[in-house]
């Protein structure tokens, strides 16, 4: 029965996520990414990791893709050159599909996924104690990946503070009004009488 | 397995039939609050005290024509109301109302409640985006930059109190405030909560999505009938969704306020009932009282103000619960 119900799902993701690539409307084609989404999000429920399901949908269904349909909506882009890009991006998304195959592929064959020492006594732990998911991740990032969660929590803070020093390139002309300065605004000095 | 389909089919049921007429009635109760508050008398005619006036305006809805705009996208035109009603309800799903007394006694309660009200800005940004409407449109834009800036904080704020509660099932965290609601030492948070969930429902005074006085009535505007009513349907469904959320985060759930048996022998759901009722009150209050924020006012409380308070406040639970750990 879960086995079906597997199937069935990986099948819409399979082909929501092609209809990403070949519906000619980008609203649309973003739409489909956010439904390719939300069923990953159930093929994880499926395998019972719950807590994954549920970050997939809060961080990349409710925060990314809202973002993406945000700007994609207001660039308002033509169907006419989204179709030109095609045939010159594809040699590059050929490159990039063939690594992750390669990437894919050495996973599988590979005899087992190497965990560190202390984690593989701590897999037969949560095994018997049997802690539910969320417990045992955070066991696992906060002792054993802790660096490696450091770093990527890094990456994120050096993309934000790029992403904020690109928008302020105008610092010397800013449009904003600070509140203070609107708060102390005395009508002596504002209101001329000519 | 049929038998256990059908016995889902009527839980539910019995969800969802009493939400309804409890959205139905949240409209009259709004309508005759406000009337209170600026002293008129609110609807009267339609039956005793007025009180058939929500199914009287619900026949109107149902009756009346469904308009398409002529170069409207039709499918997510008729889809986003669908889907902002849908939301409203499926988060009812975990929602317990009593002890033991839910759909769905998951793990990751909390989590699933914030991906359900953090989907609710798709059924906004989608309708603006198909009336192919410059107002609808705008509206649209609005919401969607609202709602994310203050999902942050909230999801914050839900951060803090999961750390104090040590679990993402809702049934334990209302179990862990038998001692001492939440209100109590997350105080402050309780407030930002409550600001941020009126900025997330799109309820006065941050009802910029549907600005009258700018957008018309923004993303909605191109809407009629029940199109039209399934969005207003899911906004007051939504209001009681994050009340009741606030109620089980904060004012602990079912339990009664203090432990006298009197209390004690009034069943918890009523408790809930009146907590939620009571927040409910706030939200009403509020539209009658304030007037509505300016745009840019409402971006720099949402990530000057409440974002770094609630990071701090994070950090200090998180110092006090592991100082009284060891």
């Amino acid at each position: 029965m879960i086995l079906y119900f597997f199937y069935f799902f990986s099948f819409i993701v399979i082909l929501s996520s092609f209809l990403v690539i070949f519906v000619s409307n980008p609203v649309h084609s973003v739409l489909f990414l956010i439904f390719t989404f939300f069923n990953a999000a159930i093929i994880f429920l499926i395998f019972k990791a719950e807590f994954l399901a549920m970050t997939l949908l809060i961080v990349y269904v409710g925060a990314v893709a809202v973002l993406f349909l945000f700007v994609v909506m207001m660039l308002n882009i033509s169907e006419s050159i989204i179709k030109e890009g095609f045939l010159r991006y594809f040699p590059f998304g050929l490159l990039l599909i063939s690594i992750f195959l390669i990437e894919l592929f050495m996973i599988f064959n590979s005899d087992k996924i190497i965990f560190p020492e202390s984690g593989l006594i701590k897999i037969n732990e949560i095994m018997n104690l049997g802690m539910d998911n969320t417990k045992s991740l955070g066991l696992f990032l906060y002792t054993d990946y802790f660096i490696i969660f450091q770093i990527s929590g890094f990456l994120l803070l050096l993309a934000m503070i790029g992403a904020i020093v690109l928008a302020h390139s105008d610092l010397k002309n800013p449009k904003s009004i600070s509140p203070i300065n609107q708060k102390n605004v005395d009508k002596k000095t504002i209101i001329k009488l000519n | 397995m049929l038998l256990d389909i059908l016995i889902i089919f009527l839980k539910i049921l019995l969800i969802v039939v009493p939400l309804l007429l409890f959205i139905a009635y949240l409209t009259y109760f709004e309508r005759k609050v406000i009337g209170a508050i600026q002293l008129r008398k609110g609807p009267n005619v339609v039956g005793p005290f007025g009180l058939f006036q929500p199914i009287a305006d619900g026949i109107k809805l149902l009756t009346k024509e469904t308009i398409f705009p002529e170069n409207s996208n039709k499918l997510i035109f008729i889809f986003s109301p669908i889907l902002t009603f849908t939301l409203a309800l499926i988060g009812w799903a975990v929602i317990p109302i009593d002890y033991k007394i839910v759909l769905a006694d998951i793990n990751v309660g909390v989590m699933y409640i914030f991906a359900v009200s953090s989907l609710g800005v798709y059924g906004i940004i989608m309708a603006g985006w198909a009336s192919n409407s410059r107002y609808a449109f705008l509206g649209a834009l609005r919401s969607a930059a609202q709602m994310i800036s203050y999902e942050v904080s909230i999801g914050l704020i839900i951060i803090s109190v999961l750390i104090t509660s040590g679990s993402l099932n809702l049934t334990e965290i209302v179990m862990k405030q038998q001692n001492m609601w939440y209100v109590i030492p997350h105080f402050p948070m309780f407030i930002i909560f409550f600001i941020s969930t009126l900025a997330e429902t799109n309820r006065a005074p941050f009802d910029l999505p549907e600005a009258e006085s700018e957008l018309v009535a923004g993303y909605n505007v191109e809407y009629s009938s029940m199109s039209f009513g399934l969005f207003f349907l899911g906004e007051y469904g939504n209001m009681i969704l994050m009340s009741s959320m606030s109620t089980i985060l904060f004012l602990g759930g079912w339990l009664p306020p203090v432990d006298i048996s009197f209390f004690e022998n009034i069943p918890g759901f009523i408790w809930f009932l009146l907590k939620v009722t009571f927040l409910l009150f706030l939200f009403l209050w509020v539209r009658a009282t304030l007037p509505r924020y300016r745009y840019d006012q409402l971006m720099r409380l949402g990530w000057k103000v409440f974002l770094p308070l609630s990071l701090a406040w994070i950090i200090l639970t998180s110092s006090v619960v592991i100082y009284f750990q060891n």
